[in-house]
């Protein structure tokens, strides 16, 4: 477990950010999701005692950020939301300095710039000031500041604000490789949901300061085990009505050429292969059958909508 | 491609000490003059005083042949490498030397703190190894050395080269009373304008707006106080009201420097441990963790 955050309430003077929120972050990459002034970003600078909670209690690593800041902010690495870097350094100079206020030696400092850089693709420009940088290459410059002393977690804000299609899907796939090959931890904040999906295993959803959900997100994702998307050649109603005489729920939720694909509940007395039956019966094939999943923006949605219904 | 073959490597260290961070900080500091061609002539410019006594100290030990004889030069206590005014007078004692001092100040040191609250990097500080007395004392370290180098060492390598060109030891036995006391005279007026400087620029929002307040601090305080000597015409107390005059007496007293219109020293104490108490429990204040990244 690299972070947990218990019965966490974040006050700014009388504004309160973040209110009793409780989650545990697991190794690997978990997604903080939620949208602008969900709270995010107040829980990430809690946790690295930037901010002091107002009640509750936050570990990182085993550690209490308002006792062990320093040793917290060895083990981790922290790339901020918005640009922060020394004004009139070049890249190699603004990894170097962030790897020195660590505590790298000059000389170490410098050898890991050199790496970081290229390993975000940064080494042709890392003799360029930042101030010239483009918003895809400050945030990959802000990605090596925060890996430059090898931190075994990193808290990533919103790293893809700015850039465009193709710098966002080589930067998610570098997050992705540094939680895959590296098993570093990283707890990814993001109001984007795709980005979440496609790199974090586990999911924290937050709105106006609360937790709303939190789990691994293929249990998140996945409906009752009696739920399936069921891809045939038959179509047409005379398949709903065999699958309704089998006491089967059925949305069509795709019609394509040659075929149509179904989302079918199935009660708890009807063992699936009985779809199989049913298909058969208007003369169609079974092309695919699997359990049905959610995607994370319906999971997201629904847990506003329970929010909104437990507020009323 | 995973991220090995793109170069990665696992890396283990052990942390250096805070002195060794916190001189990460002072070393960017003490560099930020020169790193454009504008600030390197800035600071030329501002050893122009150093320069000046350094052709003076040319033409008297006769290296330097031009119309003023030695003798001449010494008539006059400016221009007299043995006499204290030679040494302190260029950097604590006219206008040019206030100009450049405001100069330098508003280029450097008002300019340390309040540059990186405008680009954020307090942030990339507060979540690293540095914590906000840190890094003021290490802006602040950085700043006095930057200073120090145009104020403090110019003059004392002016002096030694004095020292060296002489024909024989008497220029050293002449000066040894004083130059010791007058480098530490020197040394605490570049530290306290410059903490001054850097505590006004922990408290403005902007660089910018921190060079114009601290301009307007300086001189017009200074203006202040030359409006007042048409009322108080015998007494001069009312000097230490400038941080700059208060400064300068305090420098004058340390090195047994009698000014022409004097006044009690504890006066000119009293007044910069006000200035530098208030200034410093604002600065801390405006540089609190969760009021920096806010």
């Amino acid at each position: 477990m690299s972070v947990s955050l218990q019965d966490l309430t974040i006050r700014y003077g009388d504004v309160v950010a973040v209110t009793h929120a409780s989650a545990t972050f697991p190794d690997g990459a978990v997604g903080l999701l939620g949208r602008n002034g969900a709270g995010k970003s107040s829980i990430l600078r809690a946790l690295l005692g930037l901010v002091p909670p107002a009640a509750g209690a936050l570990r990182v690593l085993g550690l209490a950020p308002d006792e062990n800041g320093d040793g917290i902010r060895r083990r981790v690495g922290y790339m901020p939301e918005r640009d922060a870097s020394v004004a009139g350094l070049n890249g190699f100079e603004t990894v170097r300095l962030a790897g020195r206020l660590t505590g790298l030696t000059t000389r170490d400092a410098a050898r890991r710039a050199h790496e970081v850089l290229y390993l975000v693709g940064l080494d042709e420009q890392r003799y360029r000031p930042v101030a010239g940088y483009s918003a895809g290459m400050r945030q990959k410059v802000k990605l090596a500041a925060a890996l430059v002393h090898d931190p075994e977690l990193l808290f990533l804000d919103e790293p893809t604000n700015g850039l465009d299609p193709r710098g966002r899907t080589d930067l998610l796939r570098l997050i992705r490789a540094l939680a895959q090959d590296l098993g570093k931890s990283v707890v990814l904040s993001s109001h984007i949901l795709q980005d979440v999906e496609s790199v974090c295993d586990h999911v924290v959803v937050m709105e106006r300061g609360r937790v709303l959900a939190a789990g691994p997100l293929d249990e998140l994702t996945r409906t009752s085990s009696r739920t399936f998307r069921l891809a045939t050649s038959a179509s047409g109603p005379a398949l709903r009505q065999a699958l309704l005489a089998r006491g089967s729920q059925a949305v069509e939720v795709d019609e394509r050429s040659g075929g149509s694909e179904w989302v079918v509940t199935v009660p708890s007395d009807l063992d699936p292969s009985a779809l199989f039956a049913a298909v058969l019966d208007v003369g169609g094939t079974v092309d695919r059958l699997a359990e049905h999943r959610r995607s994370l923006e319906e999971v997201f949605l629904a847990a506003l909508d329970a929010a909104e219904v437990t507020a009323l | 491609m995973t991220v090995y073959g793109r170069g990665y490597r696992p890396f283990t260290f052990e942390p250096t000490s805070p002195r060794a961070r916190l001189w990460a900080v002072a070393e960017l500091e003490l560099r930020t003059l020169f790193r454009t061609r504008l600030g390197l002539m800035a600071f030329l410019i501002c050893l122009g005083p150093s320069i000046a006594n350094l052709g003076i100290l040319l033409i008297f030990s006769g290296v330097w042949r031009v119309g003023a004889s030695p003798e001449r030069l010494r008539s006059w206590p400016r221009t007299n490498p043995e006499a204290i005014d030679f040494y302190l007078q260029p950097i604590i004692g006219d206008v040019f030397a206030f100009v450049i001092f405001l100069v330098l100040t508003s280029l450097v040191s008002c300019r340390a703190i309040a540059k990186d609250r405008e680009s954020n990097a307090l942030e990339l500080y507060w979540t690293r190894g540095v914590g906000p007395r840190g890094y003021f004392f290490a802006k602040w370290l950085g700043s006095v050395l930057l200073l120090g180098s145009a104020f403090v060492v110019a003059p004392a390598v002016t002096w030694l080269l004095g020292v060296l060109m002489a024909p024989d030891w008497g220029t050293l036995e002449r000066t040894i009373e004083f130059v010791p006391s007058v480098l530490l005279a020197l040394t605490v007026f570049t530290a306290v304008i410059s903490y001054l400087a850097v505590a006004f620029s922990a408290v403005a929002a902007t660089a910018n707006t921190a060079t114009v307040f601290w301009f307007f601090l300086l001189l017009g305080t200074a203006a202040a106080t030359r409006v007042l000597s048409l009322v108080f015409v015998d007494e001069w107390w009312f000097k230490a009201l400038s941080p700059w005059d208060a400064a300068k007496r305090v420098a004058e007293w340390i090195c047994g420097y009698v000014p022409r219109r004097d006044y009690n020293p504890a006066i000119a104490v009293l007044s910069l441990v006000v200035v530098v108490g208030v200034l410093t429990a604002l600065a801390l204040r405006r540089l609190r963790r969760a009021e920096a990244v806010g």
